[in-house]
């Protein structure tokens, strides 16, 4: 209850600071650098309230917009390797949120195949992938030991990318896992929202929404469906 | 919370001393959530409508989630089994909890209890005397921090009889009916509209929050406009509303030191001809 009536006064701190910037995230999103989450441990000591705020702010800057370019970043993978999105210029990028423990991952990666069959179709043709984990410490699933356990479990061939501050996810208002993003060749986004029509945890969809914008994309016509809702759960930030 | 950090902080030490990986048991989504199939009356009564529920009972700090919008999450399956002759009415759902998490990730969300409510036919043909079993089933995501799914079934047998007194659960009924939403008042003290792509609601020194249904147009930013302590709820359409987009859900009314009000919202979300 103590943390619910802490959000509540920080919903209505919110309220009054936020009025001016309220359609802030209209404009259009500048593409950004990020730091490696490397200062994850340092950021939760800070105080939860000034935390939240200075997230809404970045969020209010900075989050993705179909159409409009991706915003760059720069993650380390589960072996420490840095990932830089710039270094995939010139190349059709997908993104999915990722918590391995989420029921909706395991339905994707270990009930079904979605995910693995998609890069394998997909792949072929010259498309990358990204899974990014941006589950704060502690949480379920965070972290980078945990991924590389996951990596190996479901058999996927692309890295886990290590978002423990959640500064990415916020970036691209990731808001569950899966929730995917498609960026095209010129460094546009182009589609975002879910893996596919089936909100079930157990059940893949009739309709892939990412292989239906992939084969759009691949063939140089618009993507028909640039943006659904996402499901799964929540992204642990 | 407390003790779920701690706890977890000990784990993470622990490992970091064994250096094998991070790997909880997760919690059994099933254990973490009671449902029980509840009925309102004391007996089945042959032509009336009987009031059957859902009881949803939670672990303390974990949540299961409303049908309407929510960022993540599904809401409850209602799976009730009748004889044949009974007929089921639609589910009707009390109103969620606002559930903001780190990430401006907003849920709608039940906490602790939540009775969901079915109607139920009985048939002017059934015997008084007869036993009627009925039985449920559902499927949940629950989630705290971590989200685990589970299952859970139940039975009820009740009795046909000529009358039908308050059961053991009423309570429960009455405690989902002050969450169910009812028509705006007709007083002005409640005052909802559309206008040139924004939806606001007003109530004097009143919280308003509005949940929005599943088929509601999309609204721009609900983290932060879905909730007003002004008095003055002001949430915009995302995009272009079509003559067929509505704006729908359930508006809450919280003023101080008293119950909360809830109302049924369904507006169009496009300009009104002219």
């Amino acid at each position: 209850m103590t943390t619910k009536t802490l959000f509540g006064s920080i919903i209505a701190g919110a309220l009054f600071l936020g009025v001016g910037s309220a359609f802030a995230q209209d404009k259009p999103a500048q593409p950004a650098q990020t730091q490696p989450a490397t200062d994850a441990k340092h950021e939760k000591k800070q105080d939860k309230n000034a935390k939240h705020s200075d997230k809404h702010a970045e969020k209010k800057a900075e989050t993705a917009k179909v159409g409009e370019s991706a915003p760059e970043f720069k993650l380390k993978d589960t072996d420490g390797k840095d990932v830089n999105l710039a270094d995939y210029k010139g190349k059709v990028v997908v993104l999915e949120w990722f918590n391995p423990d989420c029921p909706f991952i395991i339905k994707h990666h270990q009930k079904n195949n979605t995910f693995n069959d998609l890069y394998t179709k997909y792949n072929a043709k010259g498309v990358v992938f990204l899974a990014i984990n941006s589950g704060a410490e502690g949480k379920q699933g965070a972290g980078a030991e945990r991924s590389a356990k996951a990596k190996t479990e479901y058999k996927m061939q692309y890295p886990i990318l290590m978002d423990g501050n959640g500064k990415v996810g916020q970036m691209y208002g990731a808001k569950t896992t899966p929730h995917c993003f498609v960026i095209g060749k010129d460094g546009k986004l182009l589609y975002q929202g879910a893996i596919d029509d089936d909100k079930s945890p157990e059940t893949p969809g009739k309709t892939n929404y990412v292989a239906k914008a992939l084969d759009e994309i691949l063939a140089g016509s618009t993507v028909s469906t640039p943006e659904t809702k996402s499901y799964g759960c929540p992204v642990k930030y | 919370m407390i003790a779920h950090t701690s706890l977890v902080a000990f784990c993470v030490a622990l490992t970091n001393v064994v250096s094998t990986p991070v790997n909880f048991a997760p919690p059994d989504g099933s254990k973490l959530v009671t449902m029980t199939l509840i009925s309102e009356g004391s007996q089945l009564v042959p032509g009336s409508t009987a009031m059957l529920g859902m009881h949803f009972a939670m672990s303390p700090k974990w949540h299961i989630y409303w049908n309407g919008l929510s960022d993540a999450g599904f809401p409850p399956s209602i799976e009730i089994v009748v004889p044949p002759g009974f007929e089921l009415g639609e589910p009707q759902w009390p109103a969620p909890v606002r559930h903001l998490g780190e990430g401006d990730v907003l849920d709608h969300v039940y906490e602790k209890e939540a009775t969901v409510l079915v109607p139920l036919k009985v048939p002017a043909s059934a015997k008084p005397g007869d036993s009627v079993r009925l039985t449920a089933a559902s499927k949940w995501l629950v989630c705290d921090d971590a989200c685990v799914p589970g299952e859970g079934k139940s039975e009820i047998t009740l009795k046909v009889g000529e009358k039908a007194e308050a059961s053991a659960s009423a309570a429960k009924f009455a405690a989902a009916r002050l969450r169910l939403p009812k028509a705006l008042p007709t007083d002005g003290s409640v005052k909802t509209q559309v206008v040139g792509g924004v939806f606001t609601a007003t109530a004097a020194q009143a919280t308003v929050r509005f949940f929005p249904a599943s088929d509601c147009v999309a609204l721009k930013d609900l983290p932060k406009n879905g909730e007003s302590t002004t008095g003055r709820l002001q949430i915009a359409i995302a995009g272009e509303a079509t003559p067929k987009d509505r704006v729908q859900g359930i508006l809450e009314i919280a003023a101080e030191k008293q119950e909360s009000r809830f109302y049924s919202v369904d507006l169009p979300a496009g300009e009104p001809k002219k």
